[in-house]
């Protein structure tokens, strides 16, 4: 039996708007395996930008003289690490291409991101959270370029009010009929999920047994799908077996809803993954804010509405909208970073801020040109005092970009990195970056 | 053949010009947009790993030579199409055909051998739900008001959120469905028990009656023996005949008997190597092209009684599927698909210029939709699309169109007269959509044309191609900011092909207004349509564009293509061309009206015929 207690979580976490009034106890990951220096990975993805703009010139290694695009980041510059001139090797720059978070093209090697490696090994190494990873945002009229697994392009959780069923309201409570009462609403749901997804299970193994290997490997990915709901049950079973295991409190919030402005949504997705977070439901979370090919920007900050590619990109002169619309990106990392700074870490060791790896990836490094050899990324976070601090400022000098996605591999305490990227990437983490 | 649905070349540069040129390969251009999807879903071993991953392959149709824009011949050795190009066979992620035997998924009795003639279907296949498609689903068998949630994402694929291989249920959708089946089972148990049961006995008969029942309609076909064990058990552990019915529904409701539509058949005792789809598969199948919903009660009986076997039975089906009033669901939904129209809700627009509302946005949308269905059943053609002197129109889009004469929000047959550009091209959805927020867009309406319309692929922009920008407020029309494309040499190369045909949309601004000037000059709509059969045709306003659309192959063929794509799910196998070629050939008998288009779609033998998967 779950039981809530009331707290004033909601205050002192400052995350009062969001919130629904009561608290959720969660049993903690089943093993609360420190791998790394970082515990949480929390990846901000947007498209490619402008360099010439982008870049903060007079930076160096340990002090920061910020771009007017970057020039919001200032509040984080004590934890805040900016790299350029990191070269994709041919894996990213031009539309659709897939090196962003993957350091590889489409080759012999079955094509994965850093996200889904990360959320992979962790689970291999003992890290059992309720929800593997969380790839919430971008734009659903577009076809998915970014995160990968088994070659395959995920498609992110695009609504946040799916996101916010997905994530929180696995624990629901359950429907009550009459003759109920000789069992206890919690152990009646999960007896009868664990018969729903014995049956469901074995009609897919029927429905398998008829299909060829291409047509079986879609019902392989709904079986891996059923499966991490299998996972999440047991979970919640052995909660409902231990009530007294109290160990992690955090705040389930209210439904966000959906809007119509692909950007704010992605705020709200960003909201709900630090959420995630809180409740330790996850440790690796990534938060797509539009499409490189495509995203309709309505935004007052930003200025009159139109395409971030073709119109901020392709057809202003100057690139104010550009500008802005970086602005209010780099306000939103600060605001994701002020959030995590201000929630409590589930195993009570400081923040969750302390303990993430945040990273601003992209999937392109000069789009004005369509090109892979001016990649970028900023990295903030505690991340358990993996990166270095002071405020710095790296000039990658043409190295591959693949390299810092090794860097999140090794924050994460991931021991075995040869699984990401192809042949060719080039696996050596950036020395500089690390503290 | 139908392009990838994103974008290469759709840039609104004012100027572009080289810097640190690197040259596409005149194969890598046309090669590397498709990588993607191409390499994912061509693995060596036909394996898994694909899955999900597998877009169309569009290395089809006419290509355009990145260095000298003139079609390019194919050298693959693919078959003719019907304006003498040729088109590459492309791979597939289908793997084999006839299967091998001995592996799960093959008939040991049927050999694995490779079909030597041309008309072969494609392979068997499981097609998930889109989401509409579920919420139908769900509204037959629930019936009205029962509570809807975003439980699965639909993948963009060529234009269209309709691929058989990239929709699947993955990651967190199966707790979504779960959490959401058990909410809607439980909402139909308290409010519409009586269109779920029509008994309410705890005892096995009724459980009987009840999988029996619901089943048949969930599942689109009646449960097996294994099913109806399965779900016996399930009613009998609970306490109650609701807390057993609940738990029954909330599972059928997830079941993958429910989520994938099986396009797998029965192996053709007549045909080696051949499986022909069940009387069931087949009624799903028209059900959900024509009205995007589930068989009802009555078709499946006809699927029972075998009255889905001969081609006058399916044609019967269709037909009457076409007279409903769901058939606008199926019919719209590829329309606003094929033309890239469905965003047009969250599209930017400047405000300042047109304060462009939600319901203005829709009712734009409901005129081609409503158009397209209009032509459908007055017997149009494909080339009438372009062609047709009338639209369909409420009061608040005749207002905006200046016309008048319209009164309500219903929408009404309307003549132009020539107060406006005919067909698709001259219809504020298509117009608004493709354009910048504050103007028109000779780049977007010409990739528009090329690419979905003639189904020619352009090159992506090249790599490093410096495109700064010069100052908007220098030109005075759209003809001058647009100018620089054909005076560089390399922007030329691809924008050549482009802003002539852009051009002849002048006439119309940002929001499909007409305009007679620009910039206190005369608009000039003239331009080219090159790189076409008997081209190129010189241009001057949309109506010379669409004369020559109304009776292009090309432009017939295109579409034909691409509402293959929407019906199949896939656009490519081995030997699809055939498949192709016999749909294009029987929607020229019938003078390619749009009825006979789809009917041939119906016909050909991948509708109802497939091979190993």
């Amino acid at each position: 039996m779950r039981k809530c207690n009331r707290r004033d979580f909601i205050a002192a976490a400052g995350l009062g708007v969001l919130f629904a009034p009561y608290v959720r106890l969660i049993t903690p990951s089943q093993a609360q395996t420190e791998l790394g220096p970082a515990k949480y990975l929390f990846i901000f993805f947007t498209a490619g930008t402008e360099p010439a703009v982008w870049s903060p010139r007079g930076s160096t290694a340990s002090s920061l003289s910020h771009s007017v695009m970057t020039e919001p980041l200032a509040p984080l510059n004590q934890n805040l690490v900016l790299v350029e001139r990191l070269d994709s090797m041919g894996t990213a720059g031009s539309h659709g291409g897939t090196g962003g978070l993957t350091g590889a093209n489409f080759s012999g090697k079955p094509l994965i991101s850093v996200d889904q490696y990360v959320s992979d090994q962790l689970r291999s190494a003992g890290v059992k959270t309720q929800i593997p990873n969380l790839i919430l945002g971008g734009v659903s009229s577009e076809q998915q370029t970014t995160f990968f697994r088994d070659n395959r392009a995920i498609t992110p959780i695009f609504s946040p009010s799916a996101a916010h069923a997905a994530i929180f309201s696995g624990g629901g409570g359950g429907t009550v009929f009459p003759g109920d009462s000789s069992e206890p609403a919690e152990e009646a749901r999960l007896r009868r999920r664990r018969s729903m997804l014995d049956a469901l299970n074995g009609e897919i193994a029927e429905l398998s047994q008829t299909l060829g290997a291409h047509e079986r490997a879609k019902l392989e990915a709904h079986t891996e799908s059923l499966r991490q709901m299998e996972e999440r049950l047991a979970q919640q079973e052995e909660q409902a077996q231990n009530p007294d295991q109290m160990p992690v409190e955090c705040t389930s919030p209210a439904d966000p809803g959906v809007g119509s402005e692909a950007l704010l949504n992605a705020v709200l997705h960003m909201d709900l993954a630090i959420n995630a977070f809180a409740c330790d439901l996850t440790r690796v979370a990534a938060v797509q804010f539009g499409h490189h090919q495509n995203t309709q920007v309505n935004l007052a900050e930003v200025g009159a509405p139109g395409d971030w590619h073709n119109g901020f990109i392709h057809s202003d002169n100057p690139r104010t909208r550009l500008v802005n619309l970086e602005r209010w990106l780099a306000q939103q990392f600060v605001a994701a970073a002020n959030k995590l700074k201000e929630t409590p870490a589930p195993d009570g060791n400081g923040t969750l801020f302390d303990q993430t790896l945040m990273i601003w990836a992209r999937d392109m490094g000069d789009a004005v040109s369509h090109n892979g050899t001016d990649m970028r990324f900023v990295l903030s976070g505690g991340a358990g005092g993996y990166l270095r601090t002071g405020g710095s400022y790296i000039d990658g000098g043409g190295q591959a970009h693949s390299k810092v996605l090794f860097n999140v591999l090794e924050a994460m305490g991931i021991s075995d990195p040869s699984g990401l990227g192809d042949e060719n990437t080039n696996r050596e983490p950036l020395g500089d970056i690390r503290a | 053949m139908p392009s990838l649905s994103w974008r290469r070349g759709n840039h609104d540069m004012q100027r572009c010009l080289p810097s640190l040129v690197v040259m596409l390969l005149a194969a890598g251009c046309t090669g590397s947009i498709h990588k993607a999807g191409t390499d994912a879903g061509n693995d060596a071993d036909g394996s898994a790993a694909g899955a999900g991953a597998g877009t169309a392959t569009t290395t089809g149709g006419v290509v355009l030579d990145p260095v000298t824009g003139e079609p390019i011949a194919d050298t693959s050795g693919g078959s003719a199409g019907p304006n003498g190009t040729t088109s590459p066979t492309g791979g597939t992620s289908a793997g084999t055909t006839g299967g091998t035997p001995g592996e799960p998924g093959s008939d040991p009795t049927v050999p694995a051998t490779p079909l030597a003639d041309c008309d072969t279907p494609g392979p068997r296949l499981i097609r998930r739900l889109t989401a509409a498609q579920y919420a139908n689903t769900l509204e037959q068998l629930l019936g009205e008001g029962f509570p809807t949630e975003e439980v699965l994402s639909d993948p963009a694929v060529m234009g269209f959120h309709v691929d058989a291989d990239a929709a699947l249920v993955s990651d967190l959708t199966a707790e979504l469905l779960m959490n959401y089946a058990e909410r809607a089972a439980a909402w139909a148990i308290e409010n519409q028990l009586w269109k779920i049961s029509s008994c309410n006995s705890h005892d096995q008969a009724c459980h009987e009656q009840v999988i029996r029942q619901f089943g048949r309609r969930a599942f689109r076909q009646d449960p097996t023996s294994e099913q109806m064990q399965t779900y016996l058990q399930l009613f009998a552990a609970e306490p109650s005949f609701e807390a057993g019915l609940h738990v029954v529904v909330s599972t059928m409701l997830q079941s993958p008997y429910l989520l994938y539509r099986r396009e797998l058949g029965e192996p053709d005792p007549e045909s080696a190597g051949e499986y022909r789809l069940t009387p069931y598969e087949v009624a799903s199948q028209l059900s959900y092209l024509i009205t995007d919903s589930p068989p009802d009660d009555q078709l499946l009986d006809a699927a029972a009684q075998g009255r889905l076997s001969t081609r006058e039975d399916i044609d019967q089906v269709a037909l009457g599927l076409l007279s409903k009033e769901e058939a606008k669901l199926g019919l719209g939904k590829f329309v606003q698909g094929w033309l890239e129209v469905d965003d047009l809700p969250k599209k930017a627009k400047d405000p300042s210029i047109y304060d462009l509302s939600a319901s203005m946005r829709q009712a734009m949308l409901d005129e081609t939709s409503q158009f397209f269905l209009q032509l459908f059943q007055t017997g149009g053609s494909i080339g009438e699309l372009y062609a047709a002197d009338f639209t369909m129109l409420n009061q608040p889009l005749a207002d905006f169109y200046g016309l008048g004469g319209v009164s309500g929000d219903a929408f009404t047959r309307v003549s132009l007269d020539g107060r406006r550009a005919t067909g698709i091209l001259g219809h504020a959805a298509f117009l608004t959509e493709h354009a910048l927020p504050d103007n028109s867009s000779p780049v977007q309406r010409g990739v528009t044309v090329r690419e979905r319309l003639l189904c020619q692929d352009l090159p992506p922009v090249p790599e490093d191609l410096d495109t700064n920008l010069a100052d908007p407020d220098g030109f005075a029309t759209n003809r001058e900011r647009y100018a620089e494309h054909s005076a560089n040499v390399v922007c030329a190369q691809c924008h050549r092909s482009i802003d002539p045909v852009g051009f002849a949309f002048e006439e119309y601004d940002a929001f499909g207004r007409i305009r007679a000037e620009e910039g206190g000059s005369p608009v000039d709509a003239s331009g080219e349509l090159s790189n076409v059969v008997g081209g190129p045709i010189p241009l001057d306003g949309l109506g010379s564009l669409n004369d020559y659309l109304a009776t292009s192959d090309e432009a017939r063929s295109c579409l034909i293509r691409y509402w293959s794509y929407y019906a199949y799910g896939r656009d490519e196998w081995q030997e699809h061309e055939c498949n192709h070629d016999a749909i294009r050939a029987e929607a020229a008998e019938g003078g390619y009206t749009l009825q006979n288009t789809l009917m041939a779609i119906i016909h050909a033998q991948h509708f109802t015929r497939r091979v190993a998967d």
